[in-house]
C-alpha cells in the first residue's frame, strides 16, 4: 500500500525532469557546436565564383551565405543524442526511481521532444546571425523573409526543423536500442545504410528522403513524421522490453 | 555516392565517441546543474535579441534585389535578331546615336573590346546610325524555375568615340562586381515556397556589340590586318 498513487504521466514527468537535469551537458554541447559552426561557417559557407575573360575586364564574384551548416550539424547532434540515450548508463539511471519500461520510454520521449524543440528553435534563430554576416558584405541581397515580414513562414521553419530533429533522434534511438540488444545489428545496419544511400541519393524523385522532403503540405508532413515517430518509438519500446532488466 | 556511404558512418562514430567522452568528462567536472540551465536560457535570450537586431537591419537594408529574367529571355541572340530585324529588348540597348561623316570612314584597330556589325544601306547619305548594345551578365538563382538575376546594368561600358572620319573603340573599363546572397537552408524553407538550388551557373556575353548602319555612299576603310582584329568586324 502506498499513501500516494502516482500516475504514469506523473512518473514519466518526474523521470524526464531528472533526465533533463542530468543531461545538461548534451544541450551545452549543442550550444558549443552551434557557436563553433557559426564562427567558422560564417566564412566557410560563403562560396565564391568569378567569371573573367582573357583581359580580366570583367570579374564577377558572388558569395552565398546560409545556415545549411548549422542545420546539418544540429541533425548530426540529434542522431547522436538519440543514440546516447540508449546507453546502458542511461538505462541504469532509471532504477533510481520506482518505475517501469513504459515510464522510462515516455520520459525519453519527453526528453527528445524538449531537445528537438531546443535544436529546432536555436537553428532557425541562428539564421539571423548569418543574415547579419551577409548584410556586412558587399551588395547583400537577403532572399528569404524573416519574422517581421512573414511570421507564418518563420514558424513553419521552426516546425520543419523541430520535426526533422525529432525524427533523427528517434532514428538514432531505435538503432541504438537494436545495437544494445545485439551487436550483430551493427553489421546489418551497415548494409542497410549502403542500400539506403544507393536508393535515396541515387535518384531525384524516389526514395525515403523524398517521402519527407518532397512533401509540400505542412499538415501531411507532420502526419508523416508523427507516424514515423510512432513506428520508431513502438519498435524501440518492443526491443527494450526484451532487454535484460539491468545491464552491467 | 559510395564515398558518402562510407564517410558518413565514420563521421557518426567519431561524433558519438567524441560527444560521449565530452559528456562523460563534463559530468566528472561537477559543473553545477544550474550552469547548464543558465547557459540554455542565456543562449536563447541572446538568439532572440540577435533575431530582433537582424530583422531591424534587414528592414533598413536598402539593397533591392536585381531584376530577374526567365531562361527564355536570358542569353538573347543579338546577332541573329539584328540579322533578322527582330525586336530587341530595351534592356540591352546602351545608346542609339547618329553621326555625320565626311569622306572616307575608317575603323582604327581596337583590341577585342567590341563586336562590330556593319550593315550597308542603299542610300545617298553621310549619316551613320549607331546602336550600342550592352553585354549581358546573368547569374542563376533558381535554375529549376529558369529564373536569372540580370546584373547587366552593373556593367560599366565606354561608348565608342567618334570624329568626322572614324569611330574608335576605347579600352573598356574593368568591371569588378561583388554580390552576397543570403538564403535560409532549403530544408527550413520546405513550406515557404522560396527554396533555392544554389548559384552554380551564370552567363556573360562578354563585350559590347556595335551595330552600324552605313549608307553605300560612305566609303569604308577597314584594314585587313590578318590578326584577330578582323574577327570582331562582320558585314551583314
Amino acid at each position: 500500500m502506498f499513501s500516494t498513487q502516482w500516475s504514469v504521466h506523473e512518473l514519466a514527468k518526474r523521470q524526464f525532469l531528472f533526465k533533463f537535469n542530468a543531461n545538461g551537458p548534451i544541450f551545452t554541447m549543442l550550444i558549443v557546436l552551434q557557436i563553433i559552426s557559426t564562427v567558422f561557417l560564417s566564412g566557410a559557407s560563403t562560396s565564391t565564383s568569378s567569371y573573367e575573360d582573357g583581359d580580366t575586364l570583367l570579374s564577377f564574384n558572388y558569395a552565398n551565405v546560409s545556415n545549411d551548416g548549422q542545420v546539418g550539424l544540429t541533425l548530426f547532434w540529434a542522431f547522436i543524442v538519440g543514440f546516447l540515450l540508449t546507453s546502458a548508463a542511461q538505462r541504469n539511471e532509471s532504477f533510481a526511481f520506482v518505475t517501469n519500461r513504459l515510464t522510462f520510454q515516455l520520459a525519453n520521449f519527453y526528453f527528445f521532444c524538449m531537445a528537438a524543440l531546443f535544436g529546432g528553435v536555436t537553428t532557425v534563430l541562428l539564421g539571423s546571425v548569418m543574415k547579419i554576416v551577409a548584410i556586412f558584405n558587399d551588395n547583400a541581397i537577403i532572399e528569404t523573409s524573416g519574422l517581421f515580414s512573414a511570421p507564418l513562414d518563420f514558424f513553419s521553419q521552426i516546425i520543419a526543423m523541430t520535426a526533422y530533429t525529432l525524427l533523427l533522434m528517434l532514428v538514432g534511438y531505435t538503432l541504438g536500442t537494436f545495437i544494445q540488444f545485439s551487436k550483430l545489428f551493427i553489421a546489418l545496419f551497415a548494409l542497410i545504410w549502403i542500400a539506403f544511400t544507393q536508393i535515396s541519393f541515387g535518384s531525384d524523385s524516389n526514395g525515403l528522403l523524398n517521402f519527407f522532403y518532397g512533401e509540400t503540405s505542412i499538415l501531411l508532413f507532420i502526419l508523416k513524421v508523427l507516424i514515423a515517430i510512432a513506428l520508431l518509438f513502438g519498435v524501440s519500446f518492443w526491443v527494450t522490453n526484451r532487454l535484460e532488466v539491468r545491464n552491467p | 555516392m559510395m564515398m558518402f556511404a562510407i564517410v558518413m558512418p565514420i563521421l557518426l562514430i567519431i561524433g558519438i565517441l567524441t560527444i560521449m567522452m565530452v559528456v562523460k568528462s563534463m559530468g566528472n567536472v561537477r559543473v553545477k546543474k544550474k550552469f547548464h540551465h543558465k547557459l540554455i536560457i542565456g543562449y536563447l535570450a541572446l538568439l532572440v535579441i540577435v533575431l530582433i537586431v537582424a530583422e531591424i537591419m534587414v528592414q533598413n537594408h536598402q539593397m533591392e534585389p536585381p531584376p530577374t529574367v526567365t531562361s527564355s529571355e536570358a542569353g538573347f541572340d543579338l546577332r541573329y535578331a539584328i540579322d533578322q530585324g527582330a525586336p530587341i529588348p530595351e534592356r540591352l540597348i546602351a545608346a542609339q546615336r547618329t553621326h555625320e561623316v565626311e569622306g572616307e570612314f575608317s575603323l582604327p584597330k581596337f583590341y577585342r573590346h567590341a563586336y562590330i556589325l556593319i550593315e550597308r544601306t542603299p542610300e545617298e547619305s553621310n549619316t551613320i546610325e549607331e546602336t550600342v548594345y550592352k553585354p549581358e551578365l546573368l547569374t542563376g538563382f533558381d535554375e529549376s524555375g529558369g529564373i536569372y538575376y540580370d546584373l547587366s546594368d552593373q556593367l560599366q561600358i565606354e561608348l565608342p568615340i567618334w570624329d568626322s572620319h572614324s569611330m574608335s573603340v576605347p579600352k573598356q573599363p574593368i568591371n569588378k562586381i561583388q554580390y552576397t546572397f543570403y538564403h535560409d537552408s532549403n530544408m527550413l524553407n520546405q513550406f515557404t515556397g522560396v527554396q533555392n538550388h544554389g548559384y552554380s551557373s551564370g552567363m556573360v556575353s562578354g563585350v559590347i556589340t556595335i551595330h552600324l548602319v552605313i549608307p553605300e555612299s560612305v566609303e569604308l576603310d577597314i584594314q585587313e590586318t590578318g590578326d584577330e582584329y578582323g574577327d570582331y568586324i562582320e558585314f551583314l
